[in-house]
Protein backbone atom coordinates (compact mmCIF):
# COMPACT_ATOMS: atom_id res chain seq x y z
CA UNK A 1 0.00 0.00 0.00
CA UNK A 2 1.31 3.26 -1.15
CA UNK A 3 1.60 6.69 1.14
CA UNK A 4 -1.15 8.88 0.91
CA UNK A 5 1.50 12.63 0.84
CA UNK A 6 4.04 12.86 -1.36
CA UNK A 7 5.74 16.07 -0.61
CA UNK A 8 7.44 16.66 -3.69
CA UNK A 9 4.64 16.77 -5.91
CA UNK A 10 2.98 19.95 -6.48
CA UNK A 11 -0.70 19.18 -7.38
CA UNK A 12 -3.98 21.53 -7.17
CA UNK A 13 -7.16 19.80 -7.93
CA UNK A 14 -8.56 21.12 -11.05
CA UNK A 15 -12.36 21.00 -9.53
CA UNK A 16 -13.19 20.79 -6.23
CA UNK A 17 -13.47 16.92 -4.78
CA UNK A 18 -16.88 15.22 -5.91
CA UNK A 19 -18.66 15.77 -2.07
CA UNK A 20 -20.89 12.68 -3.13
CA UNK A 21 -17.76 10.02 -2.81
CA UNK A 22 -15.89 11.19 0.54
CA UNK A 23 -12.35 9.32 1.06
CA UNK A 24 -12.32 6.03 1.83
CA UNK A 25 -9.35 3.74 2.65
CA UNK A 26 -6.86 3.70 -0.07
CA UNK A 27 -7.04 0.09 -1.88
CA UNK A 28 -4.84 -1.08 -5.06
CA UNK A 29 -4.92 -3.19 -7.97
CA UNK A 30 -2.00 -4.90 -9.82
CA UNK A 31 -2.09 -4.68 -13.88
CA UNK A 32 0.47 -6.47 -16.40
CA UNK A 33 1.48 -4.46 -19.28
CA UNK A 34 4.07 -6.52 -21.02
CA UNK A 35 5.54 -8.19 -17.70
CA UNK A 36 5.69 -5.01 -16.09
CA UNK A 37 3.51 -5.32 -13.62
CA UNK A 38 2.20 -1.30 -12.42
CA UNK A 39 0.38 -1.10 -9.38
CA UNK A 40 -2.61 1.05 -8.96
CA UNK A 41 -4.38 2.82 -5.63
CA UNK A 42 -6.86 4.75 -4.96
CA UNK A 43 -9.58 6.16 -1.91
CA UNK A 44 -12.19 5.80 -4.62
CA UNK A 45 -13.68 2.59 -5.03
CA UNK A 46 -15.30 3.45 -7.57
CA UNK A 47 -12.52 4.34 -9.86
CA UNK A 48 -10.63 1.25 -8.99
CA UNK A 49 -14.31 -0.51 -9.57
CA UNK A 50 -14.09 1.14 -13.64
CA UNK A 51 -10.48 1.01 -13.72
CA UNK A 52 -10.49 -2.83 -12.99
CA UNK A 53 -13.28 -3.43 -15.71
CA UNK A 54 -10.67 -1.36 -18.10
CA UNK A 55 -7.70 -3.70 -17.84
CA UNK A 56 -9.45 -6.78 -17.00
CA UNK A 57 -8.01 -10.06 -18.29
CA UNK A 58 -3.94 -8.41 -17.57
CA UNK A 59 -4.59 -8.40 -13.41
CA UNK A 60 -1.47 -9.44 -11.99
CA UNK A 61 0.38 -10.47 -8.91
CA UNK A 62 3.62 -9.72 -9.86
CA UNK A 63 5.97 -6.81 -7.93
CA UNK A 64 5.19 -4.09 -9.30
CA UNK A 65 7.89 -1.91 -11.61
CA UNK A 66 5.84 1.36 -10.66
CA UNK A 67 3.02 2.53 -8.25
CA UNK A 68 0.72 5.11 -9.60
CA UNK A 69 -1.80 6.61 -6.68
CA UNK A 70 -4.71 8.48 -8.48
CA UNK A 71 -6.82 11.26 -6.53
CA UNK A 72 -10.31 11.75 -7.75
CA UNK A 73 -10.42 15.25 -7.89
CA UNK A 74 -13.21 15.75 -10.76
CA UNK A 75 -16.61 13.83 -11.46
CA UNK A 76 -16.70 12.14 -14.05
CA UNK A 77 -19.18 14.30 -16.00
CA UNK A 78 -15.74 16.31 -16.05
CA UNK A 79 -15.18 14.73 -19.33
CA UNK A 80 -13.26 16.39 -22.16
CA UNK A 81 -14.71 16.74 -25.24
CA UNK A 82 -12.28 15.29 -28.67
CA UNK A 83 -9.26 13.63 -29.26
CA UNK A 84 -6.93 13.27 -26.36
CA UNK A 85 -3.69 14.49 -28.22
CA UNK A 86 -0.39 14.38 -26.95
CA UNK A 87 0.41 15.71 -22.87
CA UNK A 88 2.30 18.88 -21.84
CA UNK A 89 4.67 19.84 -19.48
CA UNK A 90 3.82 21.54 -16.52
CA UNK A 91 7.58 21.97 -15.16
CA UNK A 92 11.09 22.21 -16.85
CA UNK A 93 12.18 18.94 -17.56
CA UNK A 94 14.03 16.95 -14.26
CA UNK A 95 15.64 14.00 -14.03
CA UNK A 96 13.78 10.49 -14.15
CA UNK A 97 11.05 13.06 -13.70
CA UNK A 98 7.43 13.73 -15.45
CA UNK A 99 5.18 16.90 -14.42
CA UNK A 100 2.34 16.58 -17.30
CA UNK A 101 -0.98 17.70 -17.72
CA UNK A 102 -3.85 16.11 -20.81
CA UNK A 103 -7.45 17.20 -20.32
CA UNK A 104 -8.40 17.97 -17.00
CA UNK A 105 -5.85 15.70 -15.41
CA UNK A 106 -2.06 16.21 -13.76
CA UNK A 107 -0.05 13.55 -13.29
CA UNK A 108 4.21 13.70 -11.58
CA UNK A 109 5.84 10.95 -12.29
CA UNK A 110 9.39 10.25 -10.22
CA UNK A 111 10.73 7.28 -12.28
CA UNK A 112 13.80 6.77 -9.68
CA UNK A 113 11.11 6.45 -6.82
CA UNK A 114 9.10 4.45 -9.61
CA UNK A 115 6.03 6.18 -8.09
CA UNK A 116 3.36 8.96 -9.81
CA UNK A 117 0.41 10.57 -8.56
CA UNK A 118 -2.63 11.15 -11.08
CA UNK A 119 -5.31 13.84 -10.18
CA UNK A 120 -8.17 13.80 -12.46
CA UNK A 121 -12.04 12.94 -13.13
CA UNK A 122 -13.46 9.99 -11.91
CA UNK A 123 -12.95 8.14 -15.33
CA UNK A 124 -9.54 5.88 -16.68
CA UNK A 125 -9.20 8.13 -19.76
CA UNK A 126 -6.19 9.71 -17.32
CA UNK A 127 -4.27 6.01 -16.65
CA UNK A 128 -4.43 5.39 -20.45
CA UNK A 129 -2.95 8.77 -21.53
CA UNK A 130 -0.15 8.32 -18.45
CA UNK A 131 0.53 4.58 -19.72
CA UNK A 132 1.11 5.14 -23.09
CA UNK A 133 3.41 7.94 -22.02
CA UNK A 134 5.10 5.74 -19.33
CA UNK A 135 5.60 2.50 -20.66
CA UNK A 136 8.29 3.47 -23.09
CA UNK A 137 10.27 4.70 -20.29
CA UNK A 138 9.67 1.27 -18.73
CA UNK A 139 10.14 -1.10 -20.90
CA UNK A 140 13.74 -0.62 -22.13
CA UNK A 141 14.40 -3.51 -24.39
CA UNK A 142 11.40 -2.78 -26.24
CA UNK A 143 9.07 -0.87 -28.55
CA UNK A 144 5.70 0.70 -27.97
CA UNK A 145 4.24 0.16 -31.81
CA UNK A 146 0.77 1.86 -32.51
CA UNK A 147 -0.21 -1.84 -33.60
CA UNK A 148 -3.03 -4.44 -33.50
CA UNK A 149 -1.43 -8.29 -32.76
CA UNK A 150 -2.85 -11.37 -34.17
CA UNK A 151 -1.70 -14.99 -33.95
CA UNK A 152 -2.09 -18.20 -35.73
CA UNK A 153 -1.12 -19.99 -32.53
CA UNK A 154 2.39 -20.33 -32.64
CA UNK A 155 3.83 -16.73 -33.84
CA UNK A 156 2.05 -13.06 -33.70
CA UNK A 157 2.17 -10.68 -36.61
CA UNK A 158 1.69 -7.24 -35.49
CA UNK A 159 -0.72 -5.12 -38.19
CA UNK A 160 0.03 -1.38 -37.85
CA UNK A 161 -0.85 1.47 -39.66
CA UNK A 162 -2.22 5.32 -39.02
CA UNK A 163 -6.07 5.86 -37.28
CA UNK A 164 -8.14 4.17 -39.75
CA UNK A 165 -6.03 2.04 -41.70
CA UNK A 166 -8.14 -1.40 -40.98
CA UNK A 167 -6.39 -2.16 -37.26
CA UNK A 168 -9.85 -2.42 -35.35
CA UNK A 169 -11.76 -3.64 -38.84
CA UNK A 170 -8.66 -6.63 -38.81
CA UNK A 171 -8.67 -7.41 -35.42
CA UNK A 172 -12.62 -7.49 -34.99
CA UNK A 173 -12.65 -9.84 -38.00
CA UNK A 174 -10.13 -12.59 -36.33
CA UNK A 175 -11.19 -12.06 -33.27
CA UNK A 176 -10.33 -15.52 -32.25
CA UNK A 177 -6.75 -14.86 -32.95
CA UNK A 178 -6.43 -11.41 -31.73
CA UNK A 179 -4.26 -10.40 -28.82
CA UNK A 180 -4.77 -6.38 -29.07
CA UNK A 181 -5.89 -4.12 -31.84
CA UNK A 182 -4.34 -0.37 -30.87
CA UNK A 183 -1.01 -1.26 -28.80
CA UNK A 184 1.53 -4.12 -28.54
CA UNK A 185 5.38 -4.17 -27.15
CA UNK A 186 7.73 -5.33 -29.62
CA UNK A 187 10.75 -7.02 -27.35
CA UNK A 188 14.08 -7.73 -28.76
CA UNK A 189 15.67 -10.81 -26.18
CA UNK A 190 18.22 -13.37 -26.57
CA UNK A 191 15.91 -15.67 -28.69
CA UNK A 192 14.33 -13.07 -31.25
CA UNK A 193 11.79 -10.76 -31.04
CA UNK A 194 8.72 -10.81 -29.01
CA UNK A 195 5.48 -9.30 -29.49
CA UNK A 196 3.40 -8.96 -26.51
CA UNK A 197 -0.43 -7.34 -26.37
CA UNK A 198 -0.97 -4.25 -24.46
CA UNK A 199 -4.09 -3.68 -22.42
CA UNK A 200 -5.59 -1.15 -25.41
CA UNK A 201 -8.39 -1.18 -26.73
CA UNK A 202 -9.52 -4.48 -27.51
CA UNK A 203 -7.21 -7.04 -25.42
CA UNK A 204 -6.41 -9.97 -24.14
CA UNK A 205 -3.12 -10.89 -22.78
CA UNK A 206 -0.83 -12.65 -25.54
CA UNK A 207 3.24 -13.07 -26.58
CA UNK A 208 4.03 -14.97 -29.47
CA UNK A 209 7.60 -14.69 -31.49
CA UNK A 210 7.04 -12.00 -34.00
CA UNK A 211 6.32 -13.36 -37.21
CA UNK A 212 6.54 -10.16 -39.50
CA UNK A 213 4.99 -6.67 -39.69
CA UNK A 214 1.66 -5.85 -41.83
CA UNK A 215 1.50 -2.20 -43.04
CA UNK A 216 -2.53 -1.66 -43.62
CA UNK A 217 -4.67 -0.23 -45.91
CA UNK A 218 -7.91 -0.81 -46.68
CA UNK A 219 -8.79 -1.99 -50.38
CA UNK A 220 -11.33 -4.56 -52.20
CA UNK A 221 -8.94 -7.12 -52.23
CA UNK A 222 -6.19 -8.79 -50.34
CA UNK A 223 -3.07 -7.84 -51.53
CA UNK A 224 0.30 -8.29 -49.89
CA UNK A 225 3.41 -6.80 -51.19
CA UNK A 226 7.06 -7.18 -49.59
CA UNK A 227 8.67 -3.59 -48.19
CA UNK A 228 11.99 -2.56 -48.88
CA UNK A 229 13.61 -2.39 -45.60
CA UNK A 230 14.55 1.35 -46.04
CA UNK A 231 10.62 2.23 -46.87
CA UNK A 232 9.71 -0.59 -44.18
CA UNK A 233 11.61 1.68 -41.75
CA UNK A 234 10.16 5.33 -42.78
CA UNK A 235 6.84 3.75 -42.39
CA UNK A 236 7.48 2.00 -39.31
CA UNK A 237 8.63 5.66 -37.74
CA UNK A 238 5.37 7.22 -37.55
CA UNK A 239 3.57 4.31 -35.75
CA UNK A 240 6.34 3.99 -32.45
CA UNK A 241 5.24 5.36 -28.95
CA UNK A 242 9.21 7.29 -28.54
CA UNK A 243 10.01 8.35 -25.00
CA UNK A 244 10.74 11.88 -26.26
CA UNK A 245 11.02 13.61 -23.11
CA UNK A 246 14.38 12.13 -22.19
CA UNK A 247 17.39 11.96 -24.83
CA UNK A 248 19.04 8.62 -23.67
CA UNK A 249 15.82 6.80 -23.80
CA UNK A 250 15.45 7.68 -27.31
CA UNK A 251 18.43 7.13 -28.59
CA UNK A 252 18.30 3.22 -26.69
CA UNK A 253 14.38 3.00 -27.99
CA UNK A 254 16.38 3.86 -31.79
CA UNK A 255 18.87 1.25 -31.20
CA UNK A 256 15.99 -0.83 -31.05
CA UNK A 257 14.40 0.20 -33.73
CA UNK A 258 16.96 -0.58 -35.71
CA UNK A 259 17.29 -4.00 -34.94
CA UNK A 260 13.76 -4.77 -35.66
CA UNK A 261 13.87 -3.04 -38.86
CA UNK A 262 16.86 -5.23 -39.53
CA UNK A 263 15.25 -8.00 -38.69
CA UNK A 264 11.62 -8.45 -39.18
CA UNK A 265 10.11 -8.35 -42.79
CA UNK A 266 7.61 -6.39 -43.36
CA UNK A 267 4.79 -6.47 -45.98
CA UNK A 268 1.84 -3.58 -47.01
CA UNK A 269 -1.42 -5.36 -46.62
CA UNK A 270 -4.24 -4.11 -48.89
CA UNK A 271 -7.06 -6.14 -47.45
CA UNK A 272 -11.11 -6.61 -47.93
CA UNK A 273 -13.18 -6.67 -45.30
CA UNK A 274 -13.31 -10.27 -44.92
CA UNK A 275 -12.67 -13.13 -42.77
CA UNK A 276 -10.31 -15.00 -45.59
CA UNK A 277 -7.58 -12.26 -45.01
CA UNK A 278 -6.27 -14.59 -42.69
CA UNK A 279 -4.94 -17.08 -45.44
CA UNK A 280 -3.03 -14.14 -47.11
CA UNK A 281 -1.74 -12.37 -43.70
CA UNK A 282 -0.62 -15.69 -42.23
CA UNK A 283 1.09 -16.88 -45.49
CA UNK A 284 4.74 -17.97 -45.34
CA UNK A 285 7.09 -15.05 -44.55
CA UNK A 286 8.89 -15.75 -47.43
CA UNK A 287 6.17 -14.77 -49.70
CA UNK B 1 42.79 28.15 -58.15
CA UNK B 2 43.54 24.42 -57.60
CA UNK B 3 41.45 21.68 -55.60
CA UNK B 4 43.93 21.84 -52.93
CA UNK B 5 43.51 25.54 -52.82
CA UNK B 6 39.98 24.86 -52.94
CA UNK B 7 40.35 22.13 -49.82
CA UNK B 8 42.04 24.34 -47.74
CA UNK B 9 39.56 26.98 -47.78
CA UNK B 10 36.52 24.88 -47.69
CA UNK B 11 34.97 24.22 -44.27
CA UNK B 12 35.47 20.66 -42.63
CA UNK B 13 32.27 19.09 -40.98
CA UNK B 14 31.63 16.09 -38.11
CA UNK B 15 28.70 15.10 -36.70
CA UNK B 16 26.59 16.47 -34.21
CA UNK B 17 26.88 15.11 -30.61
CA UNK B 18 22.87 14.81 -30.43
CA UNK B 19 22.17 12.54 -33.29
CA UNK B 20 21.96 8.91 -33.59
CA UNK B 21 21.82 6.63 -36.75
CA UNK B 22 21.42 3.42 -38.45
CA UNK B 23 21.85 1.76 -42.06
CA UNK B 24 18.50 0.81 -42.63
CA UNK B 25 18.66 -1.14 -46.40
CA UNK B 26 19.44 1.14 -48.95
CA UNK B 27 19.30 3.88 -46.49
CA UNK B 28 20.31 5.49 -43.45
CA UNK B 29 18.53 7.33 -40.72
CA UNK B 30 19.32 10.33 -38.74
CA UNK B 31 17.75 10.86 -35.42
CA UNK B 32 18.06 14.02 -34.11
CA UNK B 33 17.48 13.42 -30.46
CA UNK B 34 16.67 17.09 -29.50
CA UNK B 35 14.63 18.15 -32.24
CA UNK B 36 12.92 14.24 -31.76
CA UNK B 37 13.11 15.02 -35.88
CA UNK B 38 14.23 11.65 -38.37
CA UNK B 39 15.67 12.03 -41.63
CA UNK B 40 16.26 9.33 -44.57
CA UNK B 41 19.75 9.64 -46.15
CA UNK B 42 19.67 7.77 -49.75
CA UNK B 43 22.70 5.29 -50.66
CA UNK B 44 25.12 8.34 -51.59
CA UNK B 45 24.27 10.33 -48.53
CA UNK B 46 24.62 7.34 -46.15
CA UNK B 47 27.97 6.76 -47.36
CA UNK B 48 29.46 10.27 -47.02
CA UNK B 49 27.47 10.51 -43.18
CA UNK B 50 29.51 7.12 -42.65
CA UNK B 51 33.03 8.77 -43.54
CA UNK B 52 32.33 11.66 -41.54
CA UNK B 53 31.38 9.09 -38.07
CA UNK B 54 33.94 7.16 -38.44
CA UNK B 55 36.58 9.69 -38.06
CA UNK B 56 38.42 10.22 -35.29
CA UNK B 57 37.41 12.35 -32.73
CA UNK B 58 38.46 15.98 -33.72
CA UNK B 59 38.62 15.75 -37.63
CA UNK B 60 36.42 16.68 -39.97
CA UNK B 61 35.82 15.99 -43.38
CA UNK B 62 36.68 18.38 -46.59
CA UNK B 63 35.61 18.39 -49.90
CA UNK B 64 37.43 18.63 -53.33
CA UNK B 65 35.49 21.92 -55.26
CA UNK B 66 34.36 18.87 -57.68
CA UNK B 67 32.66 17.57 -55.24
CA UNK B 68 29.76 20.32 -55.48
CA UNK B 69 26.92 17.78 -54.80
CA UNK B 70 28.85 16.45 -51.75
CA UNK B 71 29.35 19.73 -50.72
CA UNK B 72 25.67 20.74 -51.15
CA UNK B 73 24.27 17.71 -49.03
CA UNK B 74 26.74 18.50 -46.24
CA UNK B 75 25.50 22.32 -46.24
CA UNK B 76 22.06 20.45 -46.19
CA UNK B 77 23.45 18.61 -43.10
CA UNK B 78 24.78 21.34 -41.23
CA UNK B 79 21.31 23.71 -41.57
CA UNK B 80 19.90 20.65 -40.21
CA UNK B 81 21.85 20.92 -37.59
CA UNK B 82 22.99 17.40 -37.98
CA UNK B 83 26.69 18.23 -38.52
CA UNK B 84 28.66 21.24 -37.75
CA UNK B 85 31.68 22.84 -38.98
CA UNK B 86 35.36 22.39 -37.04
CA UNK B 87 37.82 25.06 -37.21
CA UNK B 88 40.65 22.69 -35.75
CA UNK B 89 41.86 19.35 -35.72
CA UNK B 90 42.97 16.79 -39.04
CA UNK B 91 43.19 18.00 -42.24
CA UNK B 92 40.69 16.91 -44.25
CA UNK B 93 40.18 14.18 -47.17
CA UNK B 94 39.88 15.34 -50.84
CA UNK B 95 39.47 11.54 -51.51
CA UNK B 96 36.56 11.49 -54.12
CA UNK B 97 34.25 9.85 -51.39
CA UNK B 98 31.20 9.52 -53.42
CA UNK B 99 33.22 7.79 -56.62
CA UNK B 100 30.69 5.04 -57.57
CA UNK B 101 27.55 6.32 -56.72
CA UNK B 102 25.47 6.99 -59.64
CA UNK B 103 22.89 9.46 -57.34
CA UNK B 104 23.41 12.63 -55.86
CA UNK B 105 23.41 12.45 -51.49
CA UNK B 106 20.12 13.34 -50.66
CA UNK B 107 18.48 13.96 -47.78
CA UNK B 108 14.99 11.78 -49.15
CA UNK B 109 13.02 12.30 -46.33
CA UNK B 110 12.38 13.67 -42.89
CA UNK B 111 9.37 13.03 -39.77
CA UNK B 112 8.86 14.62 -36.57
CA UNK B 113 8.97 11.74 -33.80
CA UNK B 114 6.25 11.62 -31.83
CA UNK B 115 5.48 10.62 -27.64
CA UNK B 116 2.07 8.80 -29.10
CA UNK B 117 3.22 7.46 -32.51
CA UNK B 118 0.53 7.17 -35.02
CA UNK B 119 -1.59 6.94 -32.02
CA UNK B 120 -2.86 10.22 -31.32
CA UNK B 121 -6.14 9.43 -33.20
CA UNK B 122 -9.87 11.10 -33.23
CA UNK B 123 -11.07 8.86 -30.79
CA UNK B 124 -12.52 9.80 -27.58
CA UNK B 125 -10.62 9.94 -23.85
CA UNK B 126 -11.47 6.80 -23.15
CA UNK B 127 -13.51 5.35 -25.52
CA UNK B 128 -11.71 2.10 -25.80
CA UNK B 129 -13.64 0.62 -23.24
CA UNK B 130 -12.92 -2.34 -21.25
CA UNK B 131 -10.30 -4.92 -22.15
CA UNK B 132 -10.68 -8.57 -22.53
CA UNK B 133 -13.32 -8.28 -25.62
CA UNK B 134 -11.26 -11.17 -27.85
CA UNK B 135 -12.30 -14.37 -26.64
CA UNK B 136 -9.63 -15.48 -23.69
CA UNK B 137 -9.26 -19.23 -25.41
CA UNK B 138 -7.92 -19.02 -28.96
Amino acid sequence: MMSTANPDVDLRPLVQRDARCPASSVVSRRFDFANVAVEFSSSDSRWLAQLSRRYAGFETLARPALSIRYDVVAPASAFPVGPLGELHSTKAPRARRLDLAGPLFTVSADLTKATAVIAGPRHTYPVDAVMRELLPLLTSDGLVFHTALVSDGTRAWACSGPSGSGKSTLAALLAERAFCDELALLRVGPHGIEACSLPFWKARPGRAPLAGIHMLRHGREHRRTRLAPEKAAQLLLAQVLWPTRFPEALARAFATFGTIAERVPVWELEFAPRPDVAAVLFAEVSS
Amino acid sequence: MTDNDSEANSPRFRRASHVAWRKIGNETVVLDLRAKRAFGLNEAGGALWHALVELPEGAGVALASSERDAQAFLAELASLGLIEAVSDGMPGSSTPLLAGFRCSPKVTWSDEIRAFGGSVCGKTPGGGGGCSSFPQTA
